[in-house]
Parts: C-alpha cells; structure tokens; sequence
C-alpha cells in the first residue's frame, strides 16, 4: 500500500496527541498530498469483485465479492478498538462503514452494550453479521445489523455513545469502478453528511464520541472543520506517520464542545 | 414505433412556442430516469433479470419505477405512504409491482428516515433486492442522455437556456452535462418551491401549498449545485398562473411544475437575446384540475408578475425570487461519477 515517495517531504512533522485540540489543532494539521502523491499511494485493483480471506487476531474472515478489505488504516481503528484505547465496554457503540465486521466483532468481544453495524452496502451488512454470530455467539452484547445511507435509517429516537468512523473521502476518481469509488472516493461529501444527520437527529449521547480516522490523502484538514462546525471538539489519539511517504493518518476523538446536541457554531 | 409504452410516454414532445422559446414537453418525465436507471443497471450487470428493484416513494417516482421494471422483466417493491393515492396504487398492483404504506407523520425527515429504515431491512433479508436511491444514485441520470440529444436534433445551433424544476435534480443537471460535454451552450435555471432545503430556502414557507416534486425537504446528492446558473423560487400563486397561463396562450396542459417553469422561462427570454430558451413540463395537469386550474378566472396573466431579484437565498421572498447562483465551494459532488456511457436502448 505505501510507498517510498520519490518527492522532497513538504508535510510538515505530524501533530502529537496533547499538542492542540479545536481551531487550533486544524491550523497544524498537514495539507492534502498531491494528486499524484494520492495515486501513487491509492492504486486499487478489482480483487474487490473476488471472494477473498482475512485473518485477524486469530479471526478468520470471509470476504464476498463487494466487501471491502480491510487496509493499515482499518486495522489501526481494529487495534485501538481491542487494546481499550477507544473504551467500548458497557457503551452502546455504531460502527459508521461496518464493511466486513471486525470493529463490531471486536466491540462485541470488549463488552459494548450493544452494537450497531451500518454500511450501505447490503452484502456487508449481512457478513457482518455471520462474523458477529460465529466469533462474538449469542452471548455476546446484542448486534444490530443495518443497511443505513450513513445515518438514513438509523432507528429514529435511539443513541449511541461511541462512533468508529473511517469515511472514504479521496477526492480523487481513481476508478470507474463504483465499488472501489463506493469504497474510496466519496469525497468530503460524506464527512457532512455524516455529522449533519448526527447532530440534526441527535444520534450521539451528551457525552458521547466520534472516533474519526483520516489520512491527507483525503481533504483532512477540510473534514476536521466540517467537525468543529457542526459543534463538535476535536483532539488526537494516535497518528501514524507511514515510513516511505509524506502520508499522515490522524485518529481523532470528536466530542461535543457545547455537551449538548444540535448547535451547527 | 415504440417497444413498451413506457418508452412512449418517456419521449419528449419539442413544441416550438415562440422562435426563441421551446416547451419540452413530457406525459411522465420520471420515466424517462428510471428506464434509464434499470437499464444501465443491466448492462453493467450490477443487477440480473428477476431481480427486485426497491426504492421509497409515495409518488410518480413509484409507477416511473414500476413501468421501468415491466419494460425490462424485473420486479419492483415500492415503501411508500399511506398517503399514495388510488390512481397510483391501483396502476402498481395491476403492474404487479407490491405497495408496502406505512404511515406518514408531520416530519418529512423523520418519514423519509423510517421509509429507508424499512429498505434497509428488505434488504438484509433479500440478497436479490437492488435499492434504487432515485435521489442520490447518479444512475438517475443516464435516461437523460437520449432527450439532451433529441434537444440536440431539434434546436441543433445557438446557445440555449434550459429552465425547469429541479427536484431531484437528475433532469436539469443531466441535460446541463450532456448538452455542455457536446460542446453546446448552456445556461441552467433551476426552480424551486418555497421551503425547500436545496437551495437554502427552508428558512421560508409557502402559505398556499408546496409544489409537488420540485423541492425538498432533505438533501439529493443527485443536486450539483454547480451546474446551476439562476434560481427561482415561485410560489404556488404564481406556478398556477403560469399554468393556467401556458395552457391559455399554447394549449398545452401540464402541471405546476410546468407552469413555474413557463413563467421563469418567459422572464429570462426578457433578459438574453441570441438565446433559446427551453422550459420543461414534467407531466400532465390532469392531477392538478381541481387545485390549479379550476379556479382559471380568477387567475392573474403573467405579463405584469415579476420577481424580486436578490443577493442570495438569504434575501428570498414570495410570492417570486430570483438570484443568480454561485456555487458556496468547490462541490464534493464532483467526486459522483456521472455514467457518461449510457447504453443503447435496444441493448
């Protein structure tokens, strides 16, 4: 996936967690690479089309044509998830994109109250949920499988407490192929959309949190302030700057700055 | 000779109203998009004959869908209200599509968030359903691509402003893109109701009614905000006017949408010279006898209406505004592919 850059580095040295949080963490946050700096990074094939395997934590997946296979990024959120760095345990937690399952697997293991799984693409609903019932079984905290247009259909008058989000916002048409653009490069678009229907509806608890992973192959710095708009705060968790490439992939908690739902500052 | 009536009813009619004035006439313009739709989603394979096509829709969208699936062997499962009416209910069961009403509330949202909930499930439990989301997919466009080029026959030089509803905003903003990629001159004037959220005017409220169809109370990705040149927003006073007017001064008969889009379409002519000047009429007014044109006395001409001309959509006001449009920013919407391809009909 990365690769050495042939390029001068011209992004700056990333933002540590603890160094800066709201306006003034989106003022340090690096710029979007380059078109060809994206490309040269993102080049997907069509094993999308395929069924693929993946194996995880000793988890085996099973991936049928369409779902999404997991990258460095995805795996950062899984790892995070699993070492209690992003607390699930007893929260009612959604995972935004759930592709092939594993943050809700992984949520399940840890002890959420209860998990919501939403993806707009039907065949990853439906595999998340065989990994949700062969891993985590009927003992585990109850899952809620749902085919969602980001949170359109979502259950009207419900919360959650925790949100994993890891929007595929490339700006970039870097294939024809809608499964890869479903995938991929949806652009800013779906960041709006994702905290606009959040707060109008009132979906995340007082005191909730948005766990948001962005790379600046996307417009971070763009998809942080549709955040800080929409009222949220914005701090760092973990950062990863990928050895080879100027590529930055930032883990943020979102929370409400106003501890209240609704205000669009 | 058409090969099922829906393509019949699809095509338009180019009625040539003044020498710089066109009415791009339809009898149900949404079937033209879904036929469109289904048959793209065909050839790219993404769906196989038999399989369900499922949307939301408690309107023309519905029976546009239904004749779509007759015309290509699919089937068609539709979430509407209990508020879809008999005429159309009627159509969907004899065309075998199935009906599921649920019940609607005074919060569109809420009812439009409850009716993909509904999907959502459906497909979970149906690996062969296909959600058609006539509001966001782009596919919605491709249909389009046969009624730019017969506009392309039909008024084949000079630069052209294309006047019309915007609704989903398939129509307009595939006949900007398809016209514009063959080199043609476009200006695009899209229409909106008062109340609508998709051009920022849901700050404001339409006391008569809201025309059917061409707002919004949510947002449609199908909306490229930056194709738009000008935007009205007319209020049902004066889309009744225009209809009634429209059918006074040229016979046809056709709906608000169409009567807003004749009075938008006469006030631009005013402005540009050199220019034709192309207005849709998405349907019939068979649905709007009795709220529109019943009353057809007591209706003003529209030769002395004229709208406040505004900085923004901040500055609106009924019962008629119009401000040139500027595009906030850059759209992510350019990310959207629009399929440039679209297959032949007899494929």
């Amino acid at each position: 996936m990365h690769r050495p850059s042939s390029a001068a580095s011209r992004t700056r040295a990333p933002v540590q967690p603890g160094t800066a949080t709201g306006w003034e963490l989106h003022g340090l946050l690096p710029q979007t690479l380059s078109a060809d700096e994206i490309r040269a990074i993102n080049n997907p094939g069509r094993a999308i089309h395929e069924h693929r395997t993946y194996t995880w934590n000793g988890w085996d997946f099973e991936l049928p044509p369409g779902v999404f296979h997991p990258g460095e990024t995805s795996r950062l959120v899984h790892t995070r998830l699993l070492d209690g760095t992003l607390p699930v345990a007893g929260l009612r937690y959604a995972a935004m994109g759930a592709g092939l399952g594993v943050e809700a697997v992984v949520a399940g293991v840890r002890g959420a109250s209860i998990v919501y799984a939403l993806d707009v693409h039907p065949e990853s609903v439906r595999t998340a949920a065989r990994h949700y019932e062969r891993i985590v079984g009927a003992d585990g905290p109850t899952l809620v499988p749902l085919v969602a247009d980001v949170w359109e259909g979502f259950p009207d008058g419900e919360q959650v407490d925790v949100v994993t989000f890891n929007p595929p916002a490339i700006e970039l048409p870097l294939s024809d192929d809608p499964e890869i653009v479903r995938n991929l490069c949806l652009g800013r678009d779906i960041a709006a959309r994702f905290f606009d229907q959040l707060v109008a509806r009132d979906l995340l608890a007082a005191d909730g949190v948005v766990y948001l992973i962005v790379s600046n192959t996307a417009p971070l710095r763009d998809i942080v302030a549709l955040a800080l708009q929409a009222g949220f705060d914005a701090e760092v968790v973990h950062v990863e700057d990928w050895p080879g490439d100027d590529v930055q992939t930032y883990l943020f908690a979102l929370r409400r700055s106003d501890g209240r739902p609704g205000g669009k500052g | 000779m058409h090969e099922h009536y829906a393509d019949a009813i699809a095509d338009p009619d180019c009625i040539r109203l003044a020498p710089d004035l066109v009415c791009l006439r339809f009898e149900v313009m949404k079937v033209r998009s879904a036929l469109g739709a289904v048959r793209h989603l065909l050839a790219t394979e993404a769906v196989r004959p038999g399989d369900t096509l499922v949307d939301s829709s408690s309107g023309i969208y519905a029976l546009a869908l239904a004749l779509a699936c007759h015309r290509y062997g699919m089937r068609c499962h539709i979430v509407g209200s209990t508020t879809v009416d008999e005429t159309l209910r009627v159509q969907l069961e004899i065309l075998g599509a199935t009906l599921e009403q649920m019940p609607p509330s005074d919060d569109l949202m809420l009812d439009q968030n409850r009716r993909v909930e509904r999907v959502g499930k459906l497909l979970l439990e149906n690996p062969g359903f296909h959600w058609m989301r006539q509001y966001h997919d782009a596919i919605h466009y491709v249909g389009y691509r046969e009624v730019a080029e017969q506009l392309d026959r039909e008024v084949p030089t000079g630069p052209l402003t294309i006047v019309s509803g915007v609704g989903t905003g398939s129509s307009t903003g595939a006949l900007a893109c398809y016209l514009r990629a063959a080199g043609r001159d476009v200006q695009l004037i899209g229409i909106q109701p008062f109340g609508s959220v998709t051009f920022d005017a849901g700050h404001t409220a339409d006391p008569d009614m809201i025309i059917a169809g061409i707002g919004s109370s949510i947002e449609f990705r199908n909306v490229r905000h930056e194709l738009y040149d000008r935007i009205h927003w007319v209020s049902f006073e004066y889309a009744r006017a225009g209809a009634v007017a429209l059918l006074r001064d040229s016979g046809v008969f056709a709906g608000l949408s169409a009567g807003a889009a004749y009075l938008a379409a006469e006030w631009e002519r005013g402005r540009t010279q050199g220019r034709t000047v192309v207005f849709l009429a998405p349907d019939t007014g068979h649905r709007y006898v009795r709220a529109a044109f019943a009353a057809h006395a007591h209706v003003p001409g529209i030769a002395g209406l004229a709208p406040h001309e505004v900085a923004d959509s901040d500055g609106i006001a009924l019962p008629w505004s119009v401000t040139d449009w500027v595009a906030p920013s850059p759209s992510p919407h350019d990310a959207v592919p629009v399929p440039a391809h679209a297959p032949s009909r007899s494929t």
